[in-house]
């Protein structure tokens, strides 16, 4: 592991995120992870949330903290694909294992809130897993979730505010 | 006192006339920053442009073309309340006339699909078109972060060329990081080192590079008014230095007939004029060369300020003025590396 201070870590992806992340993307939504991401692969740390990210650019000058494409994250210890690669797939394929969601359920998902059944306007099943969570208009990814009985609602794993939220 | 800063602070210093320390008081600022203005625009300018600094700039919204039109983002966001103005000189950025309370500019769902950047001002739009006017190929943005020109000179170069984004401070670069995942930007790499040693981190060379050089902000006394008192003469004197240093290192990092934008959000003279002033001086393999394409009527450079006589060729620089283009203070110029 490459540390650069003791905030910043810079390493190439470890086999057993790189196998936990194909492991969600074949399950979720049958997709097989080495279509859609490059050669080379590796995270970005600042304290304990981290970017993955891909590239097949060979050349890797020193100090290179981040390039290419976000394939995923690692937040509250928990590894999870980024919405651009799934959006990948479901460009590619049919949307699986993902739940479109009405206007407000989708500004409130942004805030960081769950999603309750009611507010569930299409499924696309599985839905007892990590499931996509898209807005209505465009059906594109806002963040991630999964169902939890208890509440009857989809819990927030992380959307799209992580930008503002772990980024600055 | 480091025997060169010494030097630049004999250079660039002035002694404040009476007129300049009322002009200070009344408008809060330094008396040397007011002494300055009274010298380059007169008495009369010089109140209307820090007049101008009291005035509200509107923040401006840039496209993400790689994801969106501009047409359809302006339709979405005025469902949204929002009432937008097309720049005159870039299709692809929008003047926020009036916002709705909520959500605000920086958080509605298109903000977070990445569909736009939101630069404070539009002055920075300005070295990005510049420098990649029918440009191909790679680009180093040298002092990258937050991320607005990195973004803009990535979106530029698609398909073309790869941005090479450079910072020194880490909590910068990791809102740079942001904002390229955010706006789903592939063609960027990232690296994290002082710009004045860059060459030890790329062995090659740029057709294009950016210097958005860290200075005194004087131009963006209006949306941060700390900067009125900020920098004393001596502390200028030091960024000054340090913009000489960046500016020399980052012109070894040229390829031959390749073109480097200086660019400040800082009126000073001591960083825009001076500090090329110095280049043009010591290196033989330097010139200044017009803008490409008039986007809209700009300013020159000035020719002299205080005791000092700057080089002819700077009438080529491009100066924005508060109180005349409505932006914020800003200022580029163009410099060929002509030969080794």
């Amino acid at each position: 592991m490459k540390s650069l201070t003791s905030e910043l870590k810079v390493f190439p992806l470890p086999r057993k995120w790189l196998n936990s992340l194909k492991a969600i993307t074949k399950r979720s939504w049958s997709a097989d992870l080495d279509d859609f991401i490059g050669q080379y692969n590796f995270a970005t740390c600042f304290g304990t949330d981290c970017l993955l990210w891909s590239t097949n650019r060979r050349a890797r000058e020193r100090r290179v903290i981040y390039e290419g494409f976000w394939i995923g994250v690692f937040h509250e210890k928990r590894l999870l694909p980024s919405t651009s690669l799934v959006e990948k797939i479901f460009a590619n394929n049919h949307f699986r294992a993902a739940i479109v969601v009405n206007d407000k359920a989708s500004e409130l998902f942004l805030y960081g809130r769950d999603v309750f059944e009611t507010s569930v306007l299409t499924r696309y099943e599985p839905v007892d897993g990590i499931v996509a969570v898209l807005e209505p208009e465009e059906k594109s990814v806002i963040g991630f979730a999964h169902y939890d009985a208890s509440c009857k609602c989809y819990r927030n794993l992380y959307d799209l505010s992580i930008f503002l939220r772990l980024l600055g | 006192m480091e025997e060169d800063v010494l030097e630049i602070l004999k250079e660039i210093f002035v002694k404040p006339s009476e007129k300049a320390h009322e002009l200070s008081s009344k408008y809060r600022i330094l008396p040397y920053m007011a002494e300055r203005y009274m010298r380059i625009l007169g008495e009369a300018g010089a109140i209307e442009m820090l007049r101008s600094f009291e005035k509200p700039v509107k923040p401006v919204i840039r496209v993400n073309t790689l994801r969106i039109s501009p047409d359809r983002l302006k339709s979405s966001l005025e469902d949204k309340g929002f009432k937008l103005e097309r720049l005159p000189w870039c299709d692809s950025a929008f003047k926020i006339i009036e916002a709705p309370e909520q959500p605000s500019p920086g958080a509605t769902l298109e903000y977070l699909k990445g569909y736009y950047y939101l630069h404070r001002d539009s002055s920075s739009l300005l070295p990005v078109l510049l420098l990649t006017h029918e440009y191909s190929g790679d680009i180093l943005d040298a002092c990258a972060a937050p991320g607005g020109k990195t973004t803009f000179l990535a979106e530029k170069v698609y398909g073309k060329g790869i941005v090479y984004a450079n910072d020194l401070v880490l909590r910068r670069l990791r809102s740079l990081i942001g904002h390229i995942t955010r706006m789903r930007i592939e063609n960027v790499v990232v690296t994290w080192s002082d710009a004045r040693k860059i060459s030890k981190v790329f062995n090659r060379k740029f057709g294009r590079i950016l210097l958005d050089a860290p200075c005194s902000g004087e131009g963006r006394i209006s949306v941060d008014p700390g900067r009125r008192t900020r920098t004393s003469i001596y502390e200028l004197a030091l960024m000054v230095k340090r913009e000489i240093e960046l500016l020399d290192s980052l012109i070894d990092m040229l390829d031959d007939e390749g073109i480097i934008a200086y660019s400040t959000c800082s009126i000073a003279p001591e960083e825009n004029e001076y500090v090329v002033s110095k280049i043009l001086d010591k290196r033989k393999d330097v010139e200044v060369v017009p803008p490409p394409v008039k986007l809209f009527e700009y300013s020159p450079w000035i020719k002299r300020y205080g005791g000092m006589v700057f080089h002819e060729e700077l009438d080529k620089c491009v100066r924005l003025w508060p109180h005349v283009h409505g932006t914020f203070g800003f200022t580029t110029c163009l410099l060929r590396r002509t030969r080794r």
